[in-house]
């Protein structure tokens, strides 16, 4: 046995090895289910917050302090080191967002917020699941059970329309793909004869299940968002509340990328094609994210599109491990600390949005008005940028390193270009919280705010009758939603963690690698 | 060298350029790419082309669903220009494996592994053969001629667009299914006819006549895909294969009892598939759907496709008598409850609808007895002079505007062309000489007549005798009342023929209904039987019933007027209603099948209610006793809890001030200091740097940016229209360049 400090902490807690794994799992569905009946419980909103807190801050350390190499339920369950990183990241996330609703929900702003807290553990649980599953219905099942919570949160505050209608183009899209996913994955388990990744490893190379792995992968790319399978993602962020999509657009993506890196490490063996669609999707995200993040006014959209060219380097770095060269695990690894970085920032981003409004232009005078704000998104936007030490940048380095390790030069030249042409989005956050003052507002701007407020009174027209309705003593008035309000030091806690994260991941890129790598 | 060589020459150099990856086998041998010099061309036949065929009908459906509808309606020519290129694969393929050879026997197979489920190959197989091309042949010719005539006949739908795209599935589907070589891929095909027959019946799914039509056909058939299924598997145990040639190799050595499944189980499938007595339901309501779509399900596709599949399964159904037997009892009965009810109808499409399902009956008969050449030659003659019949029935209607015949009358003056070709039409179905329909009638009489001399062959063919009368006598009746006389109506008497785009095809089918009768002997030997001219007493014999038949209807319509007032007469008119509209065996589905179902629904139903529903009171109960005692526990033990905290939250607040005013205060103005100066050197970089770059990308960004955003438009249906379309789209290059890479 190797003694490290992974060994002699596990020594004392010896749950956490072989079936042991799973006991975070447990962890998060007692904050689920405490967050379920929150209103008989102390605290109430609040108390489901700190609860799923203090839940998921132990199944960060649980995981954190786990010893991989599990391999449970038959093989359908392998915990890879990559895959504890995979949880730890997601815990972390939760954690964090958890952080933040206690410092807003219920007396602090926001209103009611127990439920969007089941939703996120139970949809926590899912994604702890699906990193580490090795089993196609397993996998499928994690996944539907990661992403589907994140439906309802788009849609949290049901009398907001624009909220529901991005909640039902976001749940109809995405059951179009799932289906889609599902009708393939039955044709792979029924070529393989087996569900598992020890039976795709063993497929032969034929159209047909060219066809078949084509359709699952399909599927994972219109969850991650990338590019001509987005669609949903632009007009569901817009409708939904940004401190809401803070985890429905974070934590299923991470859980489907690292899904798809695990599957696509299995199965580039028997089907090394899967490398070409990868590539030709990898060229799409990054274009058309790129590209239509320039144009947005609202942050939300933004942060879509932003979603959207994350997933083409995600896919490039996979591509690139799906064509088998000697590092090919060093790529897995490099592509879950991509979409981490991208979680993190996004998460940030949000955050600050759910504060300030959800138009670019609301962020004008954020500098004079509240400058740690302003700081935070300038360094949030400099990871996402790239620049050094963020962890942003090394994500990237990763990348490029590996494209030309892979004697790719004409799509390494295409990435740098790409990452050049997002920058001025990126930018433009920093520029606006900055030096907005002293710019005068497009008309465009103006006139998408004024259809925001127009928008906001129908909807809250509509919640009036809705009350009258079903009169409910729990239903709050329509006051949440409300653009800049303060910042409860939970919040503030919460966005400096993550800057925090962010520059301290960077500075210590080689433990993190190496805790990845699980070595 | 002549046609046949060049023909083979184009197929082979088409072979060397492009050739399906994977291994293929002509008649066992496994063939691979490099192509050895044509000497003797039947074993080294390369016939793996002629699967272009509905590859391309599938292409034009593949297009047009993926464009919105206005786009749809523009591209409405590329099914029909599919469908021709299809047209003439089958003539070519005609022509490569001319003189043909007997039927089920001279294979040109080419298999596809797709991919392996366990150990079994799954394998997409090609089988041509005689009967496969003369399908081919005839569905693609009938199939282009009812798109050619709804180029105008549908011409003012909105969604006439959608109308193609569907025909085109359906020829595509039906395509395959006869060129199929594996009984697994003929089922996927036939599942696919019974889905756009669903779409074409239920085509004005606004009205609630078509919706219901279009639910029944779709059940109904279903109900008898239940059988294919269980033929299937029972296959799959008996021959551990899918493929023809393994089925037909093996079939001498299954159990007795898989056998029986079987065959039963085909015949179950056929029955439900062709409008068979008692699944026939279905088939007359259908009419509600455009007439054209008629056309393609009575005569070239949907109800083919069962006689088809017994055609192909005769070497195993030949094993066990009683199917045979089965069949033919089957279709004299149909043949004679067709005939039977189209007397009384007065509808001119039902009248068509029940010939269809008395002719699908003749063909039964004849596959009943093993005449496999008979019941293909008249599927072929049939499959014309039904379209033939569907297609001038449907210019005639929207004629004069009127479905009835009692409201039309005199056409004949007025309506000519579409006059001359529905009576070829209905003289070959009522077997007059020398039209295609008195040859292929002729065959079946000859066939069943000779089959053996028992009871109940004589049985059998008296009542085929009797059913060729009834045609006789419905046709004639029919025809008389529609095209002489006095015009009934305003609409009848200003009726005239329609545009030249639907008299064409309807006169094409004509010539077609008139001579291939003419053509039987070398139709038999393509078919590799025996054909020759009708002896002269089954010419009498079949004369002399149509001549009956005839003067019948003739009479029936001279004594039109007595036999209105005799029908008027309460016990007749009800009964004859009743007849008319199939009211009896509609009703013993109602009562047999669909009561029963709704009694079971109710009684699970009640079920649920009692037992389920007190279940969820109980627990409901149990909830609020437990919210009581939480109230209480909140109110006296939580709220003391909180009330000492309160105290200890204010001096935690006074502390907290201090700290703010003392401390952070002085940080804060620091700070402010810092940023202060960082926003002007950062305003100096924002003017000079970040402005260039901006306006530099800026026109590039606006230009793509404003497209993706026209694309981005906030419609579900769009979304999922691209999305799916991408998804297709990129499937398909990743299975092309495979292919590709595969040479």
């Amino acid at each position: 046995m190797v003694v490290g400090q992974t060994d002699i902490v596990s020594s004392f807690l010896p749950p956490f090895q072989g079936y042991g794994i799973l006991l975070p799992i447990a962890l998060l569905l007692i904050a689920a289910f405490w967050a379920l009946f929150a209103n008989l419980l102390p605290g109430k909103d609040r108390g489901a917050s700190l609860v799923g807190l203090a839940c998921s801050v132990l199944a960060t350390l649980c995981y954190g302090f786990s010893v991989p190499g599990a391999l449970l339920f038959g093989g359908r369950y392998f915990f890879t080191p990559d895959a504890r990183f995979a949880a730890v990241i997601i815990c972390l996330l939760a954690a964090l967002w958890c952080l933040w609703t206690f410092g807003s929900g219920q007396n602090g702003g926001l209103g009611r917020t127990r439920e969007a807290v089941a939703f996120a553990m139970l949809s926590a649980i899912g994604a702890v699941i699906a990193v580490a599953a090795t089993d196609i219905i397993v996998i499928i099942l994690a996944l539907e059970l990661a992403t589907m919570p994140s439906y309802v949160l788009v849609g949290y505050r049901r009398y907001r329309i624009k909220g529901l209608e991005g909640a039902m183009k976001y749940f109809l899209l995405s059951v179009l793909t799932t289906l889609i996913m599902l009708y393939g994955a039955s044709f792979l388990v029924g070529l393989s004869a087996s569900t598992t990744f020890a039976g795709l490893a063993s497929l032969s190379n034929n159209a047909l299940t060219l066809i078949a792995v084509g359709m699952v992968v399909l599927g994972m790319f219109a969850k991650m968002s990338a590019a001509p399978f987005h669609w949903w993602a632009p007009d569901a962020y817009e409708g939904a509340e940004s401190w809401a999509l803070s985890f429905a657009a974070v934590v299923p993506k991470v859980a489907v990328t690292v899904v798809l890196a695990r599957l696509i490490f299995i199965i580039s063996q028997p089907v090394p094609q899967v490398a070409e669609m990868l590539m030709v999707m990898a060229i799409f995200s990054m274009i058309v994210g790129s590209f239509a993040a320039l144009m947005q006014v609202n942050i939300r959209r933004m942060m879509a599109y932003s979603g959207v060219s994350s997933a083409g380097f995600i896919l490039l770095v996979i591509a690139m491990m799906a064509m088998g060269l000697d590092g090919s695990l060093f790529a897995l690894n490099a592509a879950i600390l991509y979409v981490a970085a991208a979680a993190f920032a996004t998460m940030g981003v949000l955050f600050i949005s759910a504060h300030e409004g959800s138009m670019v232009a609301d962020l004008n005078g954020l500098s004079e008005r509240r400058p740690g704000a302003a700081w935070a998104l300038a360094i949030i936007a400099v990871s996402m940028i790239g620049v050094p030490p963020t962890l942003g940048f090394f994500a990237k380095l990763n990348v490029f390193l590996i494209t030309a390790a892979a004697q790719q030069y004409a799509l390494l030249v295409f990435a740098v270009v790409m990452v050049v042409v997002s920058a001025f989005y990126y930018i433009r956050l920093i520029r606006a919280s900055f030096f907005g003052e002293s710019q005068k507002k497009t008309t465009v701007v103006t006139d998408a705010l004024d259809a925001e407020k127009e928008g906001m009174a129908d909807s809250q027209n509509l919640a009036a009758e809705i009350e009258a309705t079903f009169t409910d003593a729990d239903i709050e008035p329509a006051t949440s939603y409300p653009a800049k309000t303060s910042y409860s030091p939970c919040a503030v806690a919460a966005i400096v963690l993550i800057v925090v994260v962010l520059m301290a991941a960077g500075i210590f890129h080689n433990p993190i690698m190496t805790f990845l790598a699980g070595s | 060298m002549g046609l046949k060589g060049i023909v083979l020459e184009v197929a082979n150099i088409a072979t060397a350029i492009a050739c399906l990856p994977g291994s293929y086998s002509f008649d066992g041998m496994i063939f691979t790419n490099a192509l050895a010099p044509v000497t003797s061309w039947v074993p080294q036949l390369n016939l793996w082309w002629v699967a272009l065929a509905p590859l391309f009908p599938f292409f034009g459906f593949a297009l047009l669903i993926c464009l919105p509808r206005e786009l749809r309606k523009t591209l409405r020519y590329v099914p029909i220009a599919c469908l021709t290129m299809s047209f003439f694969i089958a003539v070519a393929a005609a022509i490569a494996i001319w003189p043909g050879g007997p039927v089920n026997e001279a294979f040109y197979t080419l298999q596809w592994t797709l991919g392996h489920i366990g150990a079994i190959p799954l394998t997409l197989s090609l089988a041509v053969d005689s009967l496969a091309v003369i399908m081919l042949l005839m569905v693609s010719i009938v199939g282009l001629c009812v798109q050619i005539y709804s180029l105008h006949y549908m011409k003012d739908d909105e969604r006439i667009g959608w109308f193609y795209c569907i025909m085109s599935l359906f020829l595509a589907a039906m395509l395959g299914f006869v060129l199929s070589g594996n009984i697994l891929l003929q089922f996927a095909l036939w599942e696919i006819m019974g889905v756009c027959s669903y779409f074409l019946i239920g085509f004005w799914y606004r009205n609630k006549a078509p919706r219901q039509a279009s639910q029944k056909a779709f059940l109904v058939t279903r109900a008898g895909d239940v059988g294919f299924f269980i033929a299937l598997s029972a296959i799959f145990v008996a021959a551990q294969s899918f493929e023809l040639s393994q089925i037909f190799a093996t079939a001498a050595s299954w159990s007795p009892f898989l056998l029986a499944v079987v065959c039963l189980g085909l015949i179950w499938a056929a029955i439900g598939k062709s409008a068979q007595f008692p699944m026939s339901i279905w088939l007359p309501d259908a009419m509600a759907g455009p007439t054209s779509g008629s056309a393609l399900i009575h005569a070239a596709t949907m109800v083919v496709a069962g006689v088809f599949l017994l055609l192909r399964m005769l070497p195993v159904l030949t094993l066990y008598p009683l199917a045979m037997n089965i069949i033919l009892a089957v279709g004299v009965i149909t043949a004679l409850y067709g005939g039977l009810l189209a007397c009384f109808q007065k509808e001119l499409k039902r009248v068509l609808a029940f010939s269809t399902i008395s002719q699908l009956g003749f063909l039964f008969a004849a596959l009943g007895v093993g005449a496999g050449f008979v019941a293909a030659f008249h599927t072929i003659t049939h499959a014309f002079f039904k379209a033939l019949l569907f297609l001038a029935a449907g210019a005639i209607i929207a004629a004069t505007g009127t479905k009835y015949m009692q409201e039309m009358g005199g056409l004949a003056k007025r309506m000519p062309v579409t006059f001359a070709s529905f009576s070829i039409g209905a003289f070959a179905l009522a077997g007059v000489v020398p039209l295609s329909g008195f040859f292929s009638k002729d065959e079946i009489f000859k066939a069943l007549l000779h089959h053996g001399h028992d009871t109940g062959n004589y049985l059998a063919f008296a009542g085929i005798a009797i059913a060729g009368a009834l045609t006789a006598f419905y046709v004639f009746k029919s025809w008389f009342t529609i095209f002489f006389g006095k015009p009934q109506t305003e609409g009848s008497a200003n009726a005239r023929d329609a545009s030249t785009l639907e008299t064409v095809p309807i006169a094409v089918l004509a010539v077609l209904a008139a001579v291939t009768g003419l053509a039987v002997i070398p139709l038999g030997v393509f078919l590799g039987y025996p054909a020759g001219w009708p002896p002269l007493y089954m010419v009498a014999i079949s004369t002399g019933v149509m001549v009956f038949g005839a003067s019948m209807g003739f009479l029936a319509y001279a004594y039109r007027t007595q036999l209105k007032t005799t029908f008027a007469r309460p016990s007749y008119a009800t009964a004859s209603a009743a007849i008319a509209a199939d009211t009896y065996l509609n009703a013993l589905y109602q009562h047999v099948i669909i009561r029963p179902y709704f009694w079971l629904s109710y009684a699970l139903w009640r079920l649920d209610v009692q037992i389920l529903d007190s279940a969820v009171d109980g627990v409901t109960w149990l909830y609020q006793q437990f919210a009581r005692l939480s109230y209480i526990f909140d109110v006296r033990v939580i709220d003391g809890a909180v009330n000492g905290i309160s105290w200890i939250y204010v001096a935690k607040t006074r502390a907290a001030k201090w700290f703010d005013d003392h401390i952070i205060d002085g940080i804060v103005n620091g700070a402010s200091w810092s940023f202060v100066l960082s926003s002007r050197l950062a305003r100096i970089f924002d003017v000079r740097v970040i402005d260039g770059f901006v306006n530099g990308l800026g026109q590039l960004s606006v230009i793509i940016g404003g497209r993706l955003r026209t694309v981005q438009s906030g419609e579900v249906q769009w979304y999922q229209r691209l999305m799916l379309g991408a998804g297709i789209v990129l499937l398909a290059a990743f299975v092309i360049v495979f292919v590709l890479r595969g040479l």
